[in-house]
């Protein structure tokens, strides 16, 4: 077991408090020798963290009974379960294209609609449509981009 | 979800997942069986909705994001690769992050907040709104508590009231143990200076 100084021992204090089973495990032993030999420091040292740690103490979150909640999870995923099942049964494996295609004329109806121009103009002018498709495309994948914002690495 | 392999795919009794306390149910939860979805809940929703309740302030929101984790875990499960993450880092880490989006959401809705109230922090009037019928005290060391930057609201949140390792605590914040050793120093010397002229009451109690 190293030693530890005062100044870790008040950076471990300031970090993590008071109670030394929140310290660092390979620091725990060496910070509380360290108190246990210099009193009168630690005193000066752990008052202040005391009091937070009590104020922070008052603060509970509701323990009740999380049954229902659990109840109304499974049930969901349940369900997701069985959603995606009978989607996959039903032979919805050309859905993509089904999508794409959908997406397509939306987004020629948004581009008529925003610009002002009849639907056979807009169809007919492959550059506008492209960057309309690619505006809704952006659009329809936001969920995509908000994973990645999670950083979950999914 | 990163690691070796996936979940839905052969173990291995020697590799690295055999250290996840998570483990045993992993497999079960990718061929989706319900009961392996029950087990990880009762092993993880309180936590879960706990570190949710503690960001947010709000018990409702706190259920609607502990849901919204577990069914990311009901979905995604199959995806899961063993690696040197445990599985409840990564369900802790979903927590954060969708903690992170619902208080940015709030923020959107509520652009405006009470001139003395940090920037980072516009929820914090909104919530305490919530709370009228709490004690007094109780409600300045909530108030105080939310009026923390997010960052540092969650390692306090992970070190004092999930009692989690400060390895543990890093991973789920995405920084190293110094960096989660700093955030937590400023946010409680921050919570000190905010708690500062309540200090008597404080102590009386």
């Amino acid at each position: 077991m190293s030693k530890l100084n005062k100044s870790r021992v008040q950076e471990l204090i300031q970090a993590y408090g008071a109670n030394p089973k929140r310290w660092p495990q390979q620091e725990r032993q060496a910070g509380q020798a360290w108190l246990e030999e210099n009193p009168i420091d630690t005193g000066i040292l752990l008052t202040d963290a005391h009091s937070l740690e009590q104020a922070l103490n008052t603060i509970h979150s509701p323990s009740g009974d999380i049954s229902l909640l659990q109840a109304r999870i499974l049930k969901l995923a349940t369900k997701t379960a069985q959603d995606s099942a009978s989607y996959e049964n039903a032979g919805y494996e050309t859905a993509p294209r089904v999508i794409a295609a959908w997406k397509t004329v939306a987004a020629v109806l948004v581009l008529s609609t925003g610009m002002g121009f009849g639907i056979g103009q807009v169809a007919a002018a492959d550059t506008s449509y492209t960057d309309a498709e690619t505006l809704f495309s952006v659009s329809m994948q936001s969920e995509y981009s908000e994973t990645d914002l999670y950083g979950e690495g999914l | 979800m990163n690691g070796t392999h996936s979940a839905s795919g052969s173990r291995d009794p020697h590799s690295p997942d055999r250290l996840d306390p998570d483990a045993d149910i992993l497999l079960d939860l990718a061929h989706g069986k319900p009961a392996a979805l029950g087990v990880l809940m009762a092993r993880h929703l309180k936590a879960v909705k706990s570190t949710a309740h503690y960001m947010l302030g709000d018990e409702m929101m706190a259920e609607d994001i502990a849901q919204e984790v577990f069914i990311k875990a009901w979905k995604n499960a199959p995806k899961w690769q063993a690696g040197p993450a445990k599985f409840s880092t990564w369900l802790h880490r979903v927590t954060r992050n969708l903690c992170y989006d619902r208080l940015r959401k709030i923020k959107e809705i509520y652009p405006k907040t009470v001139p003395d109230m940090v920037s980072d922090s516009p929820e914090a009037s909104q919530l305490m709104q919530m709370r009228q019928n709490h004690s007094a005290q109780k409600s300045k060391i909530e108030y105080a508590l939310v009026k923390l930057p997010k960052r540092q609201r969650m390692a306090i949140i992970l070190c004092h009231y999930q009692d989690m390792s400060q390895v543990e605590a890093a991973a789920i914040m995405e920084v190293g143990v110094r960096a989660y050793e700093s955030l937590l120093a400023r946010a409680r010397k921050n919570l000190k200076m905010q708690l500062q002229s309540h200090k008597s009451e404080l102590l009386e109690n």
